[in-house]
């Protein structure tokens, strides 16, 4: 605990150490690459995070005999709990033609009431009680029930959850309700009048340019029509949901505060989960095929013609990549930094620096990379860019995207920018706030992925960016994952006048294979009667 | 760095390891008048809730207001500032600065050169962000505590000494106007929105959207940004917040070297609200259609009151909705297949007037007056439910969620505080909750249930689809 003078001590020291020189020091500049906006602060100063004893993540692992596991990971401060049950059944343990169903099947394990209570009961029962319960799909398609509250309502919370996943009733009506709450969304959605709905349409044209239209990618909103959720029926859920709750491959996970005696209660929950045969997968979706090098960029642009500008994604998939070992996620990490950096800061990365600082043309322009992006099926990266333009400029604006990225590409990073976002995702370290159930998702992330997690993960990836000083290694990554055989794709959706296409198309880069009317992909999700 | 300065900062690090380590509750820390510079006055200390760190608030003579929370539970800052210099200080034909200018704090100041705000930032391991509202303009970072000089030199230097010139201004006109694009032209129901809000709001500082009119925004002159500048980032309209490993002494010294001596005095607003506006609209009705599936219908009633009773009394109306032995409200609105969900909120982040509104989204073939009547059957059966024990103790644990939730990260504590001091006036508010919780009672809940959801008090609005429904380009020549 921090004594009032030691406080006292710290902050006059602190105020000898975060003079300007964190930000200011001068350092010679390398004749490399520069960027073009004014280098006004050098060189930013790395914090000695050597200094700081970093919190490790102690968690603790308890066998659940029949191939289960239970997680611990206490807070030392704080007055929540929660527990989170995966089972491993999901999207690529069933037939891919079952995904609705299971989707179905895991919303109803809540709406279809538990135990002696209906659903309408349990919303009661946990309201006046201040806890959460929730179910959802992970991101690879896994189970994952939840309930969280505070901890001298622990009680309360295990027996909701144990109902669920012990007594679910699945009552015949909710399922009714829940096709007409589904059709209902799905009808909303076809409206494409948010951003996040347009989104939705970019993302199937996307998939079908890099997969074709049958892939599971592509086949989203079709698997959430109408015509889909009317189909199913009381017994098809029924017969999904008996897979569900199976304490083979069970990972459970309590995390906040807690005595010993709650960990029992979870342990004990946990062994008296049924054991089933335990799941696997059955299927994976089809990795996208290599094309040759200089191939075209291949676009689609989906008309609307109330927008008043357009939504741009570009896509870059390196196929054939392989996993990325941990040198390689640092310096992803540190390539992304540069080129499109998160954290709020517009104009300091080339990305946004193009499209906003400089040129005014774009809000919100980003960029992200995902070294597993058809997980679990992986080799395949993936770089995702984003961005709007008024219809009139989106030629222009396509070009400046693509020069950037293909300057980035090509002559990969200067050393003053790799030792910038070294040094800054450094300190970002110390500008973290991680509470327990950040620390919670991790850990389940990292355990569901099959990674051992890391006691001193923080630590690691620190003393990783420290390290990272070859700009050769880093740029040789670059190419690696951007690689010419990959496949790109451009969507735009708005209403772009036909010389902005014609313009795309003189780059001799762009291969406009398609140009669709919303209301047309609108028509093909819609019932045929 | 001299060696005993170096040994030194290790002793705070390790100081603030062992706080790190141990991850107990923030330390306790006292502050006392004796060490603040002249003319500063500490105006309160205390905990939002049990357990959680103290806060302390002070005043300085030209008006500013500071709010710091101490925390040493991680080496990470935060710095917020809050002014009083929202969309509802502009006038039509310059609507849209006061969001404009939110961009503009990011460009360049007199002293450096434009990206320098960017690339320090980033430098220091922060990040930031920014938002504007009717009533409010807020600005917030985070970054780790040996940062907080620079932030602060940052803060003063766009605060006092922000350098608005082309290229910047014009470029930026750029990224508002798909700023614009991005959130209302390319989405009808927010299209729609703004027409039947010109329409609503007629003649008051709300009857513009706080991004403003493409036109004004593409017109907008650099001697219009000044002006808004100098007549509201004043420092008696402004709330600085800090929280961080600091105590809040050496806080209040280091903001005061930078912005105690900044003058000025925030202008008037141009535009008022007019003597009628809580009953002018009674009984009014605002639909229009557009090209959208779902309709939504509001219902709203105007009210003035901003206290923190009303807030409570809101919350535990909203808990009798949602605890019916058949559901909460949007359940049975969309069993019954009457609306596809409503909902009940009072308008909290406004600080003249906060009214209730109660929202239902449809599909095409429900209809608004249906749900109108659930909701006002739903109100009633809530009124026969008597404010006893049990339900307080439902109240008070909704409370100590919410509380437990916040109290999770030092940077939620800082926000609730400077929330609490702008739209309250005071920086410990949300401790009224328990106890006017404690004092709910049947009959005086009832009665103010009564007298605020009144019916033909009440205007109403929305969008629906087309087919028909009249254009909402109706509004827009009315």
């Amino acid at each position: 605990m921090q004594t009032p003078a030691a406080f006292l001590l710290a902050i006059s020291l602190a105020s000898c150490f975060a003079s300007p020189s964190i930000a200011q020091a001068q350092v010679e500049a390398p004749t490399a690459l520069v960027s073009n906006r004014p280098a006004t602060a050098a060189k930013p100063v790395a914090l000695p995070w050597r200094d700081i004893r970093w919190p490790s993540l102690d968690y603790m692992r308890q066998a659940i005999p029949g191939g289960g596991a239970l997680y611990t990971l206490k807070g030392l401060t704080g007055r929540k709990f929660r527990i989170d049950a995966v089972f491993e059944i999901g999207s690529f343990t069933l037939p891919r033609e079952k995904r609705p169903l299971l989707g179905a099947a895991i919303d109803l394990l809540l709406l279809g009431g538990a135990g002696k209570r209906s659903f309408e009961q349990i919303q009661t029962y946990v309201l006046e009680h201040g806890v959460q319960i929730d179910t959802r799909l992970t991101n690879l398609g896994y189970l994952r029930v939840s309930v969280s509250g505070l901890s001298e309502d622990f009680d309360i919370g295990l027996e909701v959850l144990e109902d669920l996943l012990l007594r679910p009733r699945f009552d015949r009506d909710a399922l009714e309700q829940w096709k007409q709450e589904q059709m209902d969304s799905f009808s909303a959605l076809l409206d494409g009048s948010s951003s996040s709905k347009q989104a939705r349409f970019m993302e199937q044209e996307v998939a079908r340019l890099v997969f074709g239209p049958d892939h599971y990618y592509s086949q989203q909103l079709r698997r959430s029509s109408r015509r889909t959720t009317r189909a199913i029926t009381n017994e098809d859920v029924m017969a999904v949901s008996k897979r569900l709750i199976n304490r083979a491959g069970l990972t459970m996970l309590l995390s906040g505060s807690f005595t010993s005696e709650q960990q029992a209660k979870v342990h004990t929950l946990g062994t008296r989960l049924p054991r089933k045969d335990p799941e696997a997968f059955t299927w994976m979706p089809d990795r996208p095929k290599v094309e040759a090098p200089g191939a075209k960029v291949r676009a689609t642009v989906i008309r609307k013609t109330d927008m008043a500008q357009c939504n741009v994604i570009l896509r870059h998939y390196a196929v054939g990549v392989g996993r990325l070992n941990e040198l390689e996620r640092t310096q992803v990490a540190l390539l992304r930094e540069i080129f499109s950096s998160s954290g709020g800061v517009v104009g300091n990365d080339r990305f946004s620096r193009a499209l906003r600082a400089e040129s005014g043309l774009s809000y919100s322009p980003s960029a992200s990379f995902d070294g597993e992006a058809m997980e679990p099926n992986t080799n395949v990266a993936l770089w995702r860019l984003a961005f709007q333009s008024p219809n009139e400029k989106v030629g222009e604006a396509v070009a400046i995207a693509r020069q950037t990225w293909k300057t980035f590409v090509a002559k990969g990073i200067a050393a003053d920018e790799l030792e910038r976002a070294r040094v800054s995702r450094m300190n970002m370290m110390m500008a973290q706030e991680p509470t327990i159930f950040d620390k919670a998702d991790g850990l389940l992330e990292d355990l569901l992925a099959r990674q051992v997690p890391s006691a001193i993960g923080l630590e690691n990836n620190l003393l990783r960016l420290e390290r990272e000083t070859n700009v050769a290694a880093v740029n040789g990554t670059l190419t690696r994952l951007a690689r010419e055989d990959g496949i790109s794709a451009l969507v735009i959706m708005g209403n772009p006048p036909a010389d902005q296409l014609a313009r795309l198309k003189d780059t001799g880069e762009i291969d406009i294979v398609k140009e669709v009317k919303f209301e047309d992909l609108v028509r093909e999700l819609q019932d045929t009667k | 760095m001299a060696s005993s300065s170096r040994s030194a900062f290790l002793v705070f690090l390790l100081g603030a390891a062992e706080a790190l380590g141990s991850l107990g509750a923030p330390s306790a820390l006292a502050a006392t008048n004796l060490a603040l510079p002249a003319g500063v006055v500490l105006v309160a200390q205390g905990a939002s809730s049990e357990g959680s760190a103290v806060a302390f608030k002070y005043r300085f003579p030209n008006g500013l207001r500071l709010i710091v929370v101490p925390d040493d539970r991680n080496p990470v800052a935060t710095l917020r500032t809050m002014l009083d210099a929202g969309s509802n200080r502009e006038v039509p034909g310059r609507t849209g600065l006061a969001h404009f200018f939110e961009h503009m704090m990011f460009r360049k100041t007199r002293s450096q050169e434009e990206g320098h705000f960017d690339r320090t930032l980033a430098g220091v391991g922060g990040n930031g962000n920014a938002s504007t509202s009717t009533d409010y303009v807020s600005y917030e970072s985070t970054f780790p505590g040996p940062a907080l000089d620079t932030m602060l030199d940052l803060e003063r230097d766009r605060l006092r000494d922000l350098d608005l010139q082309d290229p910047y201004f014009s470029t930026e006109k750029g990224a508002v106007n798909s700023e614009r694009s991005l959130r209302y032209d390319n989405d009808p129901n927010a299209r729609a929105g703004e027409i039947l809000r010109r329409a609503i709001e007629k003649g008051t500082p709300y009857e513009w959207l706080t991004i403003g009119l493409r036109a004004d925004i593409v017109s907008m002159r650099i001697a219009d940004a000044r002006a808004f500048y100098t007549d509201f980032y004043t420092p008696d309209n402004t709330v600085v917040s800090v929280g961080g490993p600091f105590r809040p002494e050496a806080v209040v010294r280091k903001v005061f070297e930078r912005l105690g001596n900044w003058q000025g005095k925030a202008a008037k607003s141009p535009v008022d609200f007019p003597k009628d506006y809580t009953t002018r609209l009674a009984g009014k009705e605002f639909f229009c259609g557009e090209s959208v599936f779902q309709k939504t219908a509001n219902v709203v009633f105007p009210s003035d009151d901003s206290s923190y009773e009303a807030m409570v009394n809101t919350l535990a109306l909203n808990q009798l909705l949602a605890t019916h032995k058949e559901g909460s409200l949007a359940y049975r609105l969309s069993r019954r297949k009457i609306a596809m969900s409503g909902s009940l909120y009072k308008t909290t982040w406004q600080k003249r007037f906060q009214p209730y509104v109660v929202s239902f989204r449809m599909t095409p073939e429900q209809t608004s007056t249906a749900a109108e009547k659930f909701f006002w059957k739903a109100l009633d059966e809530a009124l026969e439910r008597p404010i006893d024990a049990a339900f307080r103790a439902s109240l008070k644990k909704q409370l100590a969620v919410e509380e437990a939730d916040t109290a999770l990260r030092m940077s939620s504590l800082v926000q609730l505080h400077e929330w609490n001091e702008y739209f309250y006036g005071d920086f410990l508010a949300s401790r009224q909750a328990k106890p006017l919780v404690e004092a709910l009672e049947t009959e005086k809940f009832r009665a103010w249930v009564k007298q605020t959801f009144v019916k033909d008090k009440a205007y109403r609005y929305g969008v629906f689809p087309k087919d028909g429904a009249t254009p909402c380009d109706r509004w827009k020549e009315e």
